[in-house]
């Protein structure tokens, strides 16, 4: 497989892992949901038990969104690589060139 | 539909002449309902008519998403081919840095795979306490609603009931009902049995969901991310690939 496309494929993977993250914000079906809107202390225990899940979520958010910026980071370096490789190539064919006079 | 939901129509003007009896005439001294009024902190047909309208089906969905994300995240890693067929320093340290970041990803329970599974058993869980609370709660109403304690309450005049502070002797003696149906002693002492029966259900699932917050405190913590050690400086900054 072409580093190149090693690279494509990191860079996908990068942008889905990211893009986790914008749909993990979108899966809290409310306090509600929970019991936790309502009076007293059984009430009270629905809401800390949403509060538990909203801490959760926010933490899967946050682990997507530096995995995928680590990922990213990743790609560009493979390209970046890639880029010298193909760049090394071109030059040691420029020089075992025959010079046309 | 659960069996609190079928419940609830019903038993709304129980559960309202419940709460305004003990509201208006209290309770007696000694009541079993007083310990249980002080733990719960809420009127018996309050907290019933609002649990009825929770819905536990909305959470039960919410752990699908990040059972699916689990499974894409595990899936993203088989498309890559990780270094197998490249040569050299370079290519090792892009391998070793790629198991790490694959590993963190997707590599069992201590990746954000498993903290995303770990998550949606959660919310399983949280689910399956609302869904054991609002059955014991709704058995206790369904008995309730057949009691004699139940049918002394409604025999009661409207205006016997009178809303807030009116005082339910003083709601019942401005009816002028007396005769054949209880008094307000007895309509103080069946709204307090009632609450009684349905604050205890209540209180059982309080006493879980107490539970079940400590048991998942702290495990569904951020997962840090660790890197591959760096490497020693490469004799060879090259990657080499398979001819």
């Amino acid at each position: 497989m072409e580093l190149e496309e090693v690279a494509g494929r990191v860079d996908r993977l990068a942008a889905d892992v990211t893009g986790a993250a914008a749909r993990l914000a979108h899966a809290d079906p409310g306090s509600r949901a929970f019991a936790g809107d309502g009076p007293g202390a059984l009430f009270a225990v629905g809401r800390d038990l949403h509060d538990q899940w909203s801490a959760a979520l926010a933490a899967r958010e946050r682990e997507a969104a530096a995995h995928g910026a680590r990922l990213a980071e990743l790609g560009d370096r493979l390209r970046w690589a890639a880029d010298g490789y193909r760049a090394a190539e071109d030059a040691a064919h420029r020089r075992h060139r025959p010079e046309v006079t | 539909m659960d069996l609190l939901a079928r419940l609830a129509a019903p038993a709304q003007d129980l559960l309202e002449r419940v709460d305004r009896a003990l509201l208006t005439g209290g309770a007696p001294a000694g009541h079993p309902i007083w310990p249980l009024l002080r733990r719960l902190g809420a009127l018996p047909g309050e907290l019933v008519i609002e649990l009825a309208a929770t819905t536990p089906e909305s959470l039960r969905a919410a752990a699908d998403p990040l059972r699916e994300l689990a499974r894409a995240y595990v899936d993203g890693l088989d498309l890559m081919p990780g270094a197998a067929g490249w040569r050299g320093d370079a290519a090792e340290a892009f391998g070793a840095q790629w198991r790490a970041l694959a590993a963190h990803l997707a590599d069992g329970a201590d990746s954000m795979a498993g903290g995303l599974t770990g998550t949606a058993s959660y919310v399983d869980d949280v689910a399956g306490w609302l869904a054991a609370t609002r059955d014991a709660v709704a058995v206790a109403l369904a008995r309730c609603l057949g009691s004699t304690e139940a049918a002394t309450l409604r025999a009661l005049p409207a205006g016997a009931l009178g809303s807030g502070v009116a005082g339910l002797a003083g709601g019942w003696l401005a009816t002028g009902a007396p005769g054949a149906m209880a008094g307000p002693r007895s309509a103080i002492l069946a709204a307090a049995g009632i609450g009684a029966h349905l604050l205890r259900a209540a209180a059982d699932g309080l006493d879980h969901g107490e539970a079940l917050h400590s048991r998942w405190a702290g495990r569904l913590d951020e997962l840090p991310y660790r890197p591959t050690p760096a490497p020693a400086p490469p004799a060879d900054t090259h990657l080499a690939l398979p001819s």
